[in-house]
């Protein structure tokens, strides 16, 4: 009954926003400025005279400013999920759903922006069929990144209730386990009233 | 605070060649502009944020 009541959700919802945007910011930190392999809309216009560049800055600009409101939202939602009595609070689940945003983030941008759209390319300046094979490439570490992330979530999922039920077995008189009073006297007792 | 708004505002008059934004005034900024407000504009605004749609998305159908 107990493991009914928790849930997963908020907290795995806002870690992946969360791993979302960070993925976006590095994508957008590293490539594009740092080692400028690309740039937002390299692939249509390329930056080769001062006004396309200032033409990428500004799409780039536009791309970083939803990269802040998707972090912005995920940080909103993480709040909710501290606040909410029956979201766990699990590392390994958490870490795991920041790893799951980021390949989320890899796998989806790669596939709408440089395959089907083809706005940019991870490599740039590479002949068409090496541009391909980094496209594929980055959208397979996105890929490998979600399974991992899964693994993690999977695990922290598991130790959370391995945990609980051993909490609970220590207590042979008492129904619920110590979670909630623990953080949130008050639930247990309007369960008590009710 | 009627004082600090009217200091503001004097200084922002003031100094406003210096907080100008280079791509609204210059001559380069000028072709800048055309070049992001072209006919490809609804293209580039869809390719920019279609990715973020589609991520909300999925993280709403998973997680909500």
């Amino acid at each position: 009954l107990y493991t009914t009541e928790v849930k997963f959700g908020p907290l795995l919802g806002a870690g992946s926003l969360i791993g979302l945007g960070m993925g976006g910011f590095l994508d957008g930190i590293i490539f594009h400025q740092i080692l400028q392999l690309h740039s937002m809309i390299s692939g249509k216009v390329y930056p080769d005279t001062l006004i396309k560049l200032e033409f990428n800055m500004f799409w780039g600009g536009v791309f970083h400013l939803f990269t802040w409101f998707t972090i912005a939202v995920g940080l909103g939602l993480l709040w909710k999920s501290f606040l909410n009595p029956y979201s766990p609070r699990s590392t390994p689940a958490f870490s795991g759903s920041l790893i799951m945003g980021w390949g989320l983030f890899n796998t989806v941008e790669g596939t709408i922006n440089h395959i089907l759209l083809g706005v940019h390319h991870l490599m740039e300046q590479a002949p068409i069929e090496e541009k391909l094979f980094w496209d594929m490439l980055y959208i397979g570490i996105g890929i490998i990144m979600i399974g991992i992330g899964r693994i993690m979530v999977s695990r922290g999922k598991r130790e959370f209730f391995s945990e609980e039920i051993k909490k609970a077995r220590s207590r042979p008189f008492k129904f619920k386990p110590a979670f909630h009073r623990r953080t949130f006297p008050q639930i247990e007792r309007e369960d008590r009233i009710q | 605070v009627k004082y600090i708004i009217l200091f503001g505002l004097v200084g922002f008059l003031l100094l406003q060649d210096a907080f100008a934004c280079r791509l609204c005034h210059s001559p380069l900024g000028q072709q800048v502009r055309m070049g992001i407000f072209d006919p490809n504009f609804i293209f580039y605004i869809i390719a920019v944020t279609l990715p973020f749609i589609i991520l909300g998305l999925v993280v709403y159908l998973l997680y909500f």
